[in-house]
């Protein structure tokens, strides 16, 4: 104890700066370090809880839970842990749909090429709308960037019930459609991020291309975008943290096409005398959002500056 | 940006060419440079017509619609809205006058945006930015709640704040209904939620402000004998001034849409109702049954957003109005 303790100290005074703190600055850092540390256990506690709750049986997890017969300690694993829970997500766990039952392979299957379709779609569109306003000057062009930035400044609330008419009228409600239509979009935030970029790539590289007998397909295409990869990568992180998660789309727009966020959603009410096996579907919808985070949190946390993101 | 751009375009026009027919060269260069812009940007443009302009356009027409047979009617929706909505007993039954206590609500979360979180974000940032003990872990702390899908979040916190869950072994006196599931607890329990989860991007984009000024500068500044209170307000206050102003105008831009996921916390119920689970709720319901096709839900939410629009966008571009003359005495 002694010792880890001496540890502890001297790693302290490692950390930068703290050995030049006044005692009252000490004191004051000491407070927060410990209301920093109670909010990273609070913060990190749905992890735990959650697959703790996921290996329970479900009788442990009633007794655990209602006030039933006295208080049993939270994590209560009197018959053991029960890995089973995983396979029931996948064969137990289905929603009802006007197309028939979705169960936790569709819902994945689902979340996969919602996903994917949003990033690649809009990605590709904004880095186009991007190049084209920030290295071209064509009659419009002035227009165009006026309206991208028009739209993303002006609030306007309540548009769900319009969406929702324009998307029956078109006949793409509750349709994949919707979310091609939706995701063509090249203006907005990722449209800010590109043309922020593109304005800071030299235009020689371009030119290289003309003078080589290429033409401007050739010169995006080939040249340019290439070069853009490390903010559409970022992009494409931080879309898919955001796709992955969103449950109002396929709520409100594609019933039949339940994700994982919005069919564990519906199943939350469906499921309330099988918590175990339900809270074993969130850890399973949790891995991949949380893989991504970990294996590019360098790449979030250090892309985000004053005006947003950086390339 | 708007210059370099007109600089490096013009560097496109004087491409060298080398042919003799360099004119015609340049005129068919040109021709296709056009034809790539355009052919590029219907797309996009073609889009924004449609989800932006057309669907914008139609909440306002939709607003002065009948939800009865789709006719010209400049009164209905408006006055179902004074009538069951706003001008009512708000406890006669579950749905009636919720708008009027959403309207309340809402307007209380962006209270506690603008009083409490990012006030508090811009202190997690300065001492994340000063290099506390484990800042690193801590920084993605504060960002994790943006990272953990809404709906993981609130089944932990549902289970816990339900009545014998931790909360209730911990500290007891939570409500048979659990602390979501009572009218006196329900919103406290949804503000706790969202006041936890809301620093996020905040603290990473003030901390990242602040790091416009190495640490050492702060440090020789001190050796200087700059005191706590100048640090703050000759160094910390001007490096976080511009993020501040943009968070800030954005948190106007999003006033009606705080409140995070009441739909999954407490689905409404007991005082929670909040302007986005309204405008959500009024067309899919609970969003756990299928919605009825041709609900009047479409006329009565276009009215309501036509109604906080309206207020919405003048308060807007007066807040930017506002900060951008204060911006430019800062800088």
């Amino acid at each position: 104890m002694e010792k880890t303790n001496r540890a502890f100290l001297r790693k302290l005074k490692k950390a930068d700066g703290f050995q030049k703190r006044s005692v009252p600055e000490k004191i004051i850092f000491g407070v927060v370090f410990v209301l920093f540390l109670a909010y990273a256990i609070v913060i990190a506690y749905p992890l735990v809880y959650l697959l703790i709750k996921s290996l329970q049986y479900t009788k442990d997890y009633i007794g655990a839970t209602w006030k039933e017969g006295g208080m049993p300690p939270t994590f209560y694993f009197r018959s053991g842990l029960d890995f089973s829970n995983y396979l029931k997500a996948f064969t137990e766990m289905r929603q009802s749909t006007a197309n028939g039952e979705v169960g936790l392979f569709g819902m994945l299957f689902n979340s996969i090429w919602y996903t994917a379709t949003r990033i690649v779609l809009n990605v590709l569109m904004c880095a186009v709308t991007g190049y084209n306003l920030a290295k071209y000057k064509f009659p419009g062009s002035n227009l165009l960037y006026g309206i991208a930035i028009f739209s993303m400044t002006i609030p306007v609330i309540g548009t769900t019930g319009s969406l929702y008419k324009m998307a029956s009228d078109l006949g793409i409600y509750n349709t994949p459609f919707y979310v091609i239509l939706i995701s063509l979009g090249g203006f907005g935030f990722n449209f800010l991020v590109m043309y922020g970029f593109f304005s800071n790539v030299s235009w020689s590289y371009a030119e290289a291309v003309f003078l080589d007998g290429g033409g401007h397909w050739t010169a995006f295409f080939k040249v340019m975008l290439p070069q853009a990869t490390p903010s559409l990568v970022t992009l494409a992180i931080l879309g898919f943290i955001g796709y992955w998660n969103d449950y109002n789309t396929m709520l409100l727009f594609l019933p039949s096409y339940p994700t994982l966020a919005s069919g564990l959603y519906v199943l939350d009410l469906v499921m309330r005398d099988q918590r175990p096996i339900y809270f074993a579907g969130l850890v399973i919808m949790l891995i991949p959002v949380l893989t991504v985070f970990t294996v590019f949190s360098d790449v979030i946390m250090g892309n985000m500056t004053v005006g947003g993101l950086k390339g | 940006m708007e210059q370099t751009t007109q600089e490096k375009s013009g560097a496109a026009r004087k491409l060298p060419f080398f042919s003799k027919k360099g004119k015609n060269a340049k005129k068919s260069f040109k021709r296709e440079a056009l034809t790539f812009n355009y052919l590029c940007m219907i797309i996009p443009v073609l889009q924004w017509l449609i989800t932006w302009l057309y669907v914008n356009w139609q909440t306002i027409m939709l607003a002065f619609k009948s939800p009865v047979d789709d006719s010209w009617n400049f009164k209905i929706n408006f006055q179902w809205l004074w009538l069951f909505q706003l001008n009512v007993d708000p406890t006669s039954s579950a749905y009636d006058g919720s708008l009027l206590m959403a309207i309340k609500n809402t307007m209380m979360f962006f209270g506690i945006e603008i009083l409490f979180t990012l006030p508090l974000s811009v202190v997690i940032a300065y001492f994340i930015y000063k290099k506390i003990v484990g800042y690193k872990v801590f920084r993605i702390a504060f960002y994790l709640p943006a990272v953990l899908p809404a709906i993981v979040m609130t089944s932990v916190y549902v289970d816990v704040t339900q009545s014998g869950g931790v909360i209730d072994q911990l500290f007891g006196h939570v409500p048979k209904a659990g602390l979501l599931g009572d009218p006196s607890t329900a919103l406290g329990a949804v503000i706790v939620f969202v006041l936890l989860c809301s620093f996020t991007t905040n603290v990473l984009l003030f901390s990242g402000g602040m790091a416009r000024v190495p640490l050492e500068v702060l440090e020789a500044a001190k050796i200087d004998g700059c005191g706590p209170f100048r640090e703050i307000v000759s160094l910390i206050v001007p490096l976080v001034w511009p993020t501040l102003t943009t968070q800030i105008v954005l948190a106007f831009t999003g006033m009606f849409n705080g409140g995070g996921p009441v739909m999954m916390l407490s689905g409404g119920q007991h005082g929670t109702m909040t302007i986005s689970y309204w405008l959500f709720y009024a067309i899919a319901g609970t969003g756990r049954t299928a919605i009825p096709d041709g609900s009047a839900g479409v006329y009565h939410v276009s009215a309501v957003g036509l109604l906080l629009t309206i207020i919405a966008v003048p308060t807007v571009l007066l807040v930017r109005h506002i900060f951008n003359k204060v911006e430019a005495i800062e800088y």
